[in-house]
């Protein structure tokens, strides 16, 4: 599979040669979104997040998807937000509203394909909880974990505060969040939260392999499974059940459902 | 409030921005009673009101962190000390020298951040002595370290060895014995390089959130995070940063 073929999405004004701060490939049914700011660590700044979110509808609405691996140029996955823009925020009634009214985030944790977040060296921040918020992750051997917000006077601000203790258990979580310790790829294996880790050179073809697998089955299915999973676990037991039960019974049908969100199935 | 002050079994010290609470008495094992509990509730609620103190440390003199309630002894009413650790808005370190056994073991739990010495082992025994635990032990320990793990301490009540509280995920860190008190302090010193009004809202987000549904829980980290973007704090932390230089945080 050749990464010699990408195609940038959003294209900065002539004049400048900046390429894309996101490339967006597919290799047959998998989705490959490469964070492309390698001079910065893939720091995201607006223009990158903007480009995440249109990249990520495009995923979104493409019925030949089944997988879609996330990715970063350069050295690393990603440092997360670029602090260099934080002094130039609009005011904190603006950036609330803002967040929600393109929420690149919940369009990530919500996409009906299977996300791999592919993470090799610094997946920081920001980057931790980009990790945290696909389906799976799979890490290189130098891959390092970590929260250094606190030490700035802010949180994670892209779910890590919600994400990580629920996928740590509460101790680990607050210690990491609290404290800012790094997190090694295998201790995070060892957590459970990287499903897989390798040599850094084996890292993209370990991607295309778990995609494929998954590619293999129905899109609906996963789909499926992913709200069981994701919506279910939000649930008491017994709703979790009568979820699983409603979502098994649509298995069959013959047409292609797309589930957005608990109880609200749509036909395709 | 004294600089430093000492009552019913229990010291109290702040200094410079950090409280450090600790349970003296050694000679019961700093078993609780109904003197002890109510005073750690009014030095927890004391300690609220300061708003200088970044951390508190929760530690113990002798050999032993506490091994639970003093038996015995009649309780005029219901004291929820664990609770009002449980509620301190500052991160809260436990520095576990010895044993925490049942109610001393669920007062652990009601830290945020739980740093032991090799020698600490950990047990919920309640069950083999014919109760449950009633101080938070069947909540917290599900939620730390898992259901089946905390389903196998909770039926067995075995005691179990600061290895394997690690690794289990207990406890944050074990390190020997004579290194406890230099790692408290380490760790001390790394949350004093934080934001302290960020740490308070981490951890609120955390807690808070893990009672809400997920997209309420981010709900509610986004309106933090955006609160703490009026700080003067996150502007010097970003500063700093930028300029490679050591933040100076003043929790404003």
């Amino acid at each position: 599979m050749s990464l010699k073929h990408q195609t940038p999405l959003v294209q900065k004004s002539v004049g400048a040669h900046h390429a894309a701060p996101v490339l967006y490939d597919k290799d047959g049914p998998v989705a490959i979104v490469t964070l492309n700011r390698p001079h910065v660590l893939n720091a995201y700044d607006v223009a990158m997040r903007d480009a995440l979110y249109e990249t990520l509808g495009a995923v979104r609405d493409d019925p030949e998807v089944r997988a879609m691996i996330l990715r970063g140029n350069g050295p690393a996955f990603c440092t997360g937000g670029d602090v260099r823009e934080f002094g130039r925020a609009p005011s904190p009634v603006m950036a609330r509203e803002v967040r929600w009214r393109r929420d690149v985030w919940r369009l990530l944790r919500s996409l009906p394909q299977a996300t791999v977040a592919a993470v090799h060296g610094y997946a920081v921040g920001g980057g931790f909880e980009m990790a945290l918020l696909c389906d799976l992750c799979i890490a290189a051997d130098d891959a390092r974990f970590a929260y250094p917000e606190t030490g700035l006077a802010m949180i994670p601000g892209i779910a890590g505060t919600q994400t990580t203790p629920r996928a740590l258990g509460l101790g680990r979580g607050l210690d990491l969040i609290l404290t800012g310790r790094w997190l090694s790829a295998a201790e995070a294996y060892r957590l459970g939260i990287v499903v897989r880790v390798v040599p850094r050179k084996a890292l993209h073809a370990t991607a295309i392999d778990l995609a494929r697998r998954v590619c293999a089955l129905p899109s609906s299915l996963v789909a499926r499974v992913k709200r069981a999973v994701h919506d279910g676990i939000e649930l008491s037991l017994a709703d979790g059940l009568a979820l699983e039960a409603r979502l098994s019974s649509l298995i069959g049908r013959g047409r292609r459902v797309l589930p957005a969100a608990v109880g609200e199935l749509q036909e395709a | 409030m004294k600089r430093s002050a000492a009552s019913d079994g229990l010291r109290t010290r702040i200094a410079d921005g950090i409280a450090w609470l600790t349970l003296e008495r050694a000679h019961a094992g700093n078993r609780i009673t109904q003197a002890l509990a109510q005073e750690l509730c009014r030095r927890a609620a004391e300690l609220e009101e300061h708003d200088h103190v970044v951390a508190v440390v929760l530690a113990a003199s002798g050999a032993h962190f506490c091994l639970g309630v003093e038996k015995g002894g009649d309780w005029e009413r219901q004291v929820d000390w664990v609770e009002a650790i449980a509620r301190l808005t500052r991160p809260v370190i436990a520095a576990i020298q010895g044993d925490a056994l049942a109610e001393g073991l669920e007062l652990a739990l009601a830290c945020d951040l739980r740093v032991a010495s090799d020698r600490a082992r950990f047990a919920l025994p309640q069950l083999q002595a014919g109760r449950l635990p009633s101080h938070g032990g069947t909540q917290r320990l599900p939620r730390t370290i898992g259901r089946a793990r905390a389903l196998d301490l909770l039926l067995s009540g075995r005691r179990i060895d600061a290895a394997e509280a690690e690794m289990i995920g207990l406890i944050s860190r074990v390190v020997p014995h004579r290194s406890l008190s230099r790692t408290v302090r380490l760790l001390v010193d790394t949350l004093k390089g934080k934001g302290p009004i960020a740490l308070r809202y981490a951890k609120e987000a955390v807690l808070s959130g893990l009672d809400l549904p997920l997209d309420q829980g981010i709900r509610l980290e986004e309106d933090l995070y955006v609160l703490l973007q009026t700080t003067r704090d996150r502007r010097q932390g970003i500063a700093a940063f930028l300029h490679h230089r050591k933040p100076v945080f003043r929790g404003t």
